[in-house]
């Protein structure tokens, strides 16, 4: 069932064109009925002969297709190409849930539940894999089950702060299943494992951020250097050291279009030690948090001998 | 009344000799007196469904008709004369026009009288009775009644028209208004046709609108009857 409608219930509008036939059918409306005795001197060569009084039954048609035609559109078909084309066995639905998916992760689970849904009524079985709930507090057991369970399954499932672990993920892929995998598009340890993983089919439905997603970023002797992902979309973008009240303390231009995947930015001494937070966008992704203290100079004092320097950073 | 006096025919009854101016001369002589017979208006309005239309809730064909001919007949008889209907005969009450008619007695019409056909002449039979009439001898005024939307053609857009004729079916019109030219050289060549065809027998001719005051109407229609 590929072809599915965003509002159903407007088929029902389909109903009403026998209605609409008998209306279209009266149409072009009865004359005005007159008296005029005199009419009859008026010769039948004399008048131009009255149209058609009744629609023609192929314009009938015609409207009434344009009408049925009108109908399915409003009712906002959608055609799902099936990317498995045969309904599989067994599929194993990967998803990611780490931090670096928090920003489109609604999107992703919107993408999986849209595969469930399309799995939903056949006999094929669905094991859900969360790639960021570790073992310990795993909530799902590894198994397979309907797609309406998967699917409310699903709905449990958020991104959490943490990494993902894809390799254990692969891991939990029998050889015969096929694999969706709901990428959130960044490269972990594991990936390609994953990628790899199970014997049938595989797809991968990738989810990339819109913004900068910081990898890392450590302090150096003029302010922090940063590392993000590549970028896919955009590149020109900002990276702003916020105080912990919230404040922009200092804002640098970046250019990440280029493939730059590095950038410094400088900070002067007085500010370093109230920066709590560097940003590049609104998402967590976007949002590195500098430990603290990371900016602020270790002061050591050096009992002074000879002319050897007071003091040392 | 005293006509004249003529010489005896021979072979003629001597009862009919007038002595008194028989006596005057050597001749015998007759007395003969005017033939009097009084002067018959016929009216015959008709009876045609079409004569039963009105426009703008005004009075029909039919009713002005038989008002003009009702007025014309109280001072017609009040004149003494005879006024016959058709299909009724001889009556004693013009008014009598303006009720349900009665079956009477018919009277025909003879050489010398007078008659109106207040008609709208639509109908092919109302030609023939002037014709009829004219055979006769009888002389005559062919009154056209026609209401006003018979002469101002004012339809429009897509209509049915009903001729009200009882027998044709409803005439359909797509665009109205774009045969009303046609319509109108119709119209003047009906009311041409009816002219000719009184004046072809020596009948006077006239046309009447029921949107006209009566008065008037009645005037030109007594007017008219007086010269034939």
């Amino acid at each position: 069932m590929w072809l599915q409608f965003a509002f159903p219930w407007l088929l029902a509008g389909l109903a009403m064109l026998p209605v609409l036939y008998v209306i279209l059918r009266r149409m072009p409306p009865e004359p005005r009925r007159v008296v005029l005795p005199t009419i009859v001197l008026l010769g039948e060569d004399e008048a131009p002969p009255p149209a058609e009084a009744r629609t023609p039954w192929w314009l009938l048609l015609m409207r009434l297709l344009l009408l049925a035609t009108l109908i399915l559109g409003l009712a906002g078909p959608e055609w799902r190409r099936g990317e498995i084309g045969v309904v599989p066995q067994r599929i194993a639905i990967v998803i990611d849930n780490g931090w670096a998916a928090a920003p489109r992760f609604a999107e992703m689970k919107q993408s999986a539940a849209a595969r469930l849904e399309e799995l939903d009524g056949t006999s094929t079985r669905v094991l859900l894999l969360p790639t960021a709930d570790r073992k310990d507090d795993d909530a799902f057991a590894t198994r397979f089950v309907d797609p309406a369970t998967a699917l409310a399954q699903l709905g449990a499932i958020d991104a959490k702060a943490w990494d993902v672990d894809r390799a254990a993920a692969a891991a939990a892929i029998p050889q015969d299943s096929a694999v969706l995998w709901v990428s959130d598009d960044l490269d972990s340890d594991g990936a390609a494992t994953l990628a790899g993983a199970g014997g049938g089919p595989r797809e991968i439905a990738s989810f990339p951020s819109a913004e900068p997603v910081f990898l890392n970023a450590g302090a150096t002797a003029t302010g922090w250097a940063v590392r993000t992902a590549p970028m896919l979309v955009g590149g020109r973008t900002a990276v702003s050291a916020l105080s912990d009240n919230g404040t922009v303390v200092q804002s640098t231009p970046v250019d990440l279009s280029d493939g730059t995947e590095s950038v410094r930015i400088d900070i002067p001494p007085r500010q370093r030690a109230d920066i709590v937070r560097l940003s590049t966008g609104s998402g967590p992704a976007s949002t590195f948090v500098v430990r603290p203290g990371t900016g602020r100079a270790d002061v050591v004092i050096v009992e002074a001998e000879g002319g050897a320097p007071p003091l040392e950073t | 009344e005293f006509w004249q006096y003529r010489p005896l025919a021979d072979g003629e009854s001597a009862a009919r000799v007038d002595w008194r101016r028989s006596a005057r001369s050597d001749d015998l002589f007759v007395r003969e007196r005017e033939r009097e017979d009084r002067a018959t208006l016929h009216l015959w309005v008709d009876e045609a469904p079409t004569m039963d239309f009105a426009s703008n809730g005004g009075r029909t064909k039919r009713e002005y008709a038989s008002l003009l001919c009702a007025a014309l007949a109280v001072s017609v008889i009040d004149a003494g004369e005879l006024v016959v209907l058709k299909a009724q005969g001889i009556i004693r009450d013009g008014l009598d026009l303006l009720r349900p008619a009665k079956p009477g007695r018919d009277v025909p019409a003879s050489r010398g009288d007078v008659a109106i056909i207040a008609s709208d002449w639509l109908a092919d039979d109302t030609k023939s009775t002037l014709r009829r009439l004219s055979d006769l001898g009888v002389t005559g005024v062919a009154l056209v009644v026609a209401d006003p939307a018979e002469c101002d053609y004012t339809l429009t857009g897509t209509v049915s028209v009903d001729a009200l004729n009882g027998t044709s079916e409803p005439r359909r019109l797509d665009k109205a208004e774009a045969v009303s030219d046609q319509y109108f050289r119709a119209w003047c060549a009906h009311l041409h046709a009816v002219e000719e065809a009184a004046r072809g027998v020596g009948w006077g001719f006239l046309f009447l609108r029921t949107d006209a005051a009566p008065a008037d109407s009645v005037a030109s229609l007594a007017a008219m009857i007086g010269r034939q």
